[in-house]
């Protein structure tokens, strides 16, 4: 097979099942360098599995995983890592290590001097260098979340050649105004330093307004592929989430998602306060 | 901003400083203490030229008080850094070599030697010689570890929790063969093993040294190279692959050190605890969670804690000696409640 030296990430048929339960069926998807891919679909459609086979976490069991044009299965554990590195949804760290030492353990490469600049540049991007020296187990859920967050940047910063990230709700402890920090920045890596981005999102405006693709996922398979405002539809909204919603096209040029209630049951929250008084 | 939340980390050539001086004291200590009488002045004069001509001295010096000193303090450094690693590995940090079989299998082994030495296992006796107990006490250390890692495999991965469900399993099944070779045992048996089981450092010879010291000198030598990976591994086991480790050749290696090291300290010396447990626990509040230091911390903290429970242990009750076992226990556990209670009140 013959690829294209920009794409850096190439999932094919890939079918998964855990105890007997199907995960993924046939779960296909493309990243290109420089691309910001969000990964949308509703809560057990799948989308962690995809995520953790291609992080490696889970075994491949039917299909095919490439990063950077070599299968996911010939890379050495050291090199790719390198190369692609991985937010899961919750980090536990049982021991007493402060934030700063923390994101010390993605820096693998470079004088103490370099690593030292590069921990301090990423704290203060994500906004945790006040808490720096502090034990990450005394810190909030988003504090936890950015140093994490910090750590796995730390882990490509100085890498040359293709670079990916692999993303699981890395916001979903985040308030908004740290979301938008987090996404400007994964938006920038991107467009400004070729970094090909997966993220696993809930939120669909925050996909909407920064990802450049998305890619549904229902029932373990990938099913709409484009930019946000071909895939989000009230069609696709009520299909694949049961959601009834509006779509309106901003100024901005991205499209916002307005919920009006599930499918089935008449929900509009104003209204209905407003004709109970 | 809170600033008592802040954490300031001891910079580590301090640390590495005191505990060395603190080894070099206590080892002084340690030779100069005992039954026979020997100044610090007439240790170094000895320890500097070993021909003053006080045959006696000489003799205590370097044939019993050295040796002593040596294993004792190789057996600290190996239980510590055991219990480091594993507390790594297991990402809790109250496992200790106990866990994962390692004190449970050579209790077993050395037990059914000294119940069953003169009967069913007279063979063995015979051909191990003094080394019945010792041999026996490792291979049981080794087997019921390795025992343990092969019940948690599956078709090359190992799973953490389930060896640690299958340490306590074997350990509780070590107990019951024990509790059963402990019941057939006659009066002079019972005393044998139940000393053995307080361990002691009462018997160290140079030939203890040579057969056990390389196996507890090669899992110090190597364990600093597990320092990074286990760092990583306090994330857990996904993320430590992500930052490009070897999951599967950290965790043989890991638990091939500790069973390798901890089994050949056991050996020769019995059965003592706290050691793994306390100094990782304590040496993480004052140089961090990070193994590169905690490590080779861990081997000079555990070293000079083990051979200054022993001084203790030698004069304490004088001329007799309390087994060191029964010593580290009387100390640590105490000293472990006090942490606890400590870290209730924070």
């Amino acid at each position: 097979m013959v690829f294209d030296v920009g794409r850096v990430l190439q999932i094919d048929d890939v079918s998964l099942s855990l105890g007997g339960k199907t995960v993924l069926s046939q779960a296909s998807l493309s990243l290109q360098q420089g691309e910001l891919l969000a990964l949308l679909g509703p809560n057990g459609a799948g989308k962690s599995s995809l995520l953790k086979v291609a992080s490696g976490d889970l075994e491949l069991q039917s299909g095919r995983v490439h990063i950077a044009g070599k299968r996911l299965q010939v890379w050495r554990r050291s090199e790719l890592a390198r190369h692609r590195a991985v937010m899961p949804q919750r980090v536990e760290v049982n021991f007493p290590f402060t934030a700063r030492e923390i994101v010390a353990l993605g820096c693998s490469r470079g004088s103490p001097e370099e690593r030292n600049e590069l921990i301090e540049h990423l704290l203060r991007r994500l906004e945790v260098a006040a808490l720096a020296d502090r034990l990450i187990s005394t810190l909030s859920g988003g504090e936890q979340q950015r140093v994490q967050l910090a750590r796995v940047l730390a882990q490509l910063w100085h890498s040359s050649g293709p670079r990916l990230l692999l993303l699981d709700e890395c916001t979903s402890a985040l308030d908004p105004a740290q979301q938008q920090l987090v996404f400007g920045l994964l938006r920038e890596l991107a467009s400004d330093q070729g970094y090909a981005i997966l993220a696993v999102v809930h939120d669909l405006n925050l996909a909407a307004a920064y990802a450049d693709r998305l890619v549904v996922m229902s029932r373990g398979q990938t099913r709409t592929d484009g930019c946000p405002g071909d895939v989000l539809t009230p069609a696709m909204l009520e299909r694949v989430y049961g959601l009834r919603a509006r779509v309106e096209q901003l100024p901005e040029g991205y499209p916002m998602v307005v919920p009006l209630g599930t499918s089935g049951v008449s929900f509009a929250p104003m209204a209905a306060a407003m004709g109970a008084g | 901003m809170t600033t008592e939340a802040t954490v300031r980390r001891l910079p580590p050539a301090p640390v590495y400083a005191v505990l060395l001086l603190l080894s070099l004291a206590v080892a002084l200590l340690s030779l100069t203490s005992g039954a026979y009488p020997l100044p610090v002045r007439q240790v170094l004069a000895l320890l500097a030229n070993s021909n003053t001509g006080d045959t006696a001295a000489q003799m205590v010096l370097f044939d019993i008080r050295m040796p002593r000193l040596l294993l004792g303090f190789l057996t600290g450094a190996v239980l510590a850094v055991s219990g480091a690693i594993l507390q790594g590995l297991f990402r809790n940090p109250l496992a200790d070599p106990v866990l994962i079989g390692v004190s449970g299998g050579a209790a077993m082994a050395a037990v059914a030697v000294i119940v069953l030495g003169s009967t069913w296992l007279s063979g063995w006796t015979l051909f191990a010689g003094r080394w019945a107990i010792p041999v026996a006490a490792f291979l049981g250390a080794t087997g019921t570890t390795l025992l343990a890692w092969r019940i948690a495999s599956r078709s090359g991965q190992v799973s953490v929790a389930t060896l640690l469900l299958a340490g306590i399993a074997i350990n509780a099944i070590a107990a019951a063969i024990t509790g059963l070779l402990t019941f057939h045992a006659d009066d002079g048996e019972l005393r044998s093993l139940t000393f053995w089981n307080m361990g002691s450092l009462g018997q160290a010879r140079w030939d203890d040294l040579v057969v056990a010291g390389p196996w507890m000198l090669l899992a110090l030598v190597l364990a600093p190279w597990l320092a990074r990976p286990l760092d990583a591994f306090t994330m857990g086991e996904a993320v430590a692959g992500h930052l490009g480790y070897s999951v599967v050749w950290i965790k043989r290696g890991a638990i091939l050190l500790v069973a390798l090291g901890a089994g050949a300290a056991v050996a020769v010396t019995g059965l003592i605890g706290f050691v793994g447990l306390v100094v990782p626990h304590l040496l993480r509040q004052l140089v961090g969670a990070g193994h590169r230091l905690l490590l080779p911390g861990s081997a000079l903290a555990g070293g000079a804690l083990l051979v200054g429970a022993d001084c203790i242990a030698r004069v304490i009750v004088a001329p007799a000696e309390l087994p060191i076992g029964l010593m580290m226990a009387l100390l640590g556990g105490p000293f472990f409640l006090f942490l606890l209670m400590r870290m209730r009140v924070n």
